[in-house]
């Protein structure tokens, strides 16, 4: 799951290319993160896991790295 | 064989489609939109007034195409003409089924099916189209000069974004295609437009396009509240707020006024009452702009920044916006309002790929 949160970062961050972005590093602090990012970031991760995110987690703590975005699939897949 | 509208006839609205507006009325070509047969070298003459309609409805906003039978070439050429190709956009002609064309018509457009209006002289094709697709409403040809007291025709308002929807329609078609072909992240294609986002307070002019905004506005509206053009006039004149309003352009053109924002300003806060965008900018990465010019304002002036938020079904993508840009829900009423608020400790900058201007 980390790995394929991870090629989607480093596909769509302007990061350099031998930058390898880590599980607990801070996406929103690497690089510019528009909006149009972050929408579609929250639609990658739900067509991916198949989920859907509830309103009160769209929070930008909760998709900041990639921990924290392993551990909100978890929650919903444990939980439905 | 034409009997326009003498004896009083009125044009047959289904009750269903009465109401919405009609976005795009699409044209059959022989005997609709002239009389004669083209391909069987009829010398096809345009019916009177028809030049007249075109311009009226693309003057209120309302989009023309053409769904139609004919060699394609030799009909584009003779609405050349005519004088009247750039009026349609997307037209559909060849020797497919009338459905086939009308959906392709509808995708392009990014309209809802039942946003279009069909007109035709053939009752077979307006039965496989009316088949196909219930929800476009298809009018005989024979009511063409009655279109412009159409109900569902008829512009609410007109602005001078509405006469201008067919050219950005043309402009959209040509940055598409660019951005097609181009290889790279959506973020490095934004870079290549050159986009220039003005911010400035809205003034007379602006009203009606204001209105058509606070009700044309789902997806990216903050609270879904609609304001007609009194009401705004008087928060413009109100010192206790600020109307604003935003153009956006770019090296293909100008995709017109597509942001408003109303602010309250209260002795502690500014209080963000309306925020919207235009759906025309969701590929555009600047939905967040607007909201980082208000959050840099407030930090700039010492004071904190509130948000009304309404959810509704169509709305997630403008919470995504508040949420991830640090807004924390402080209170929820019910009827889903929710009201937001930003610390500003950390205000981020505006994205590198866009020149934002502050005219105010």
């Amino acid at each position: 799951m980390r790995e394929k949160i991870r090629e989607f970062i480093m596909a769509n961050v302007n990061v350099d290319e031998d930058t390898v972005v880590k599980d607990d590093d801070n996406i929103f602090r690497l690089g510019y993160v528009s909006s149009l990012f972050a929408m579609r970031l929250l639609n990658f991760i739900e067509a991916s896991f198949a989920i859907t995110v509830d309103d009160e987690d769209i929070a930008l703590v909760n998709f900041s790295t990639i921990d924290a975005m392993a551990k909100l699939v978890g929650k919903y897949r444990t939980d439905r | 064989m034409n009997t326009p509208s003498e004896t009083g006839d009125v044009l047959p609205v289904s009750e269903a489609s009465a109401i919405k507006s009609v976005k795009c009325v699409v044209w059959d070509l022989d005997h609709t939109l002239w009389t004669g047969v083209l391909a069987e070298g009829d010398d096809v003459v345009l019916k009177p007034g028809l030049g007249e309609i075109l311009y009226q409805l693309d003057n209120r906003g309302i989009l023309n195409s053409i769904c139609s039978r004919n060699d394609h070439a030799d009909a584009m050429r003779k609405l050349a003409q005519f004088g009247l190709a750039e009026y349609f956009l997307y037209p559909q002609i060849d020797w497919g089924a009338k459905s086939v064309g009308i959906a392709k018509i509808q995708s392009r457009l990014d309209v809802g099916m039942d946003t279009l209006l069909f007109i035709e002289d053939q009752p077979f094709e307006r039965d496989e189209v009316r088949a196909m697709h219930p929800s476009v409403e298809c009018v005989p040809a024979e009511f063409y000069l009655d279109l412009l007291d159409h109900p569902r025709l008829r512009a609410a308002i007109t602005t001078e974004d509405a006469g201008r929807r067919r050219l950005m329609y043309l402009h959209e078609q040509a940055r598409r295609q660019d951005e097609e072909s181009f290889v790279g992240t959506p973020e490095a294609f934004l870079s290549t437009l050159a986009m220039r986002f003005v911010i400035s307070r809205a003034q007379e002019a602006d009203l009606l396009r204001a209105e058509e905004l606070t009700i044309r506005t789902n997806q990216l509206n903050a609270t879904g509240i609609t304001y007609d053009s009194d009401d705004l006039r008087r928060l413009m004149a109100s010192p206790m707020h600020s109307l604003l309003i935003c153009e956006l352009s770019d090296r293909y053109g100008s995709y017109g006024k597509i942001g408003l924002a109303l602010l309250e300003h209260q002795a502690q806060y500014d209080y963000i009452r309306l925020l919207l965008m235009s759906c025309r900018t969701v590929s555009r990465g600047v939905g967040s702009v607007l909201l980082t010019h208000l959050m840099q304002r407030a930090r700039a002036r010492g004071k904190g920044l509130r948000a009304d938020f309404r959810r509704t079904d169509r709305n997630r993508q403008m919470l995504v916006t508040y949420q991830f840009s640090g807004f924390r829900e402080i209170e929820r009423n019910d009827d889903r309002r929710t009201v937001f608020e930003h610390d500003l400790a950390v205000v981020q900058g505006f994205p590198p790929y866009i020149d934002v201007l502050i005219d105010y």
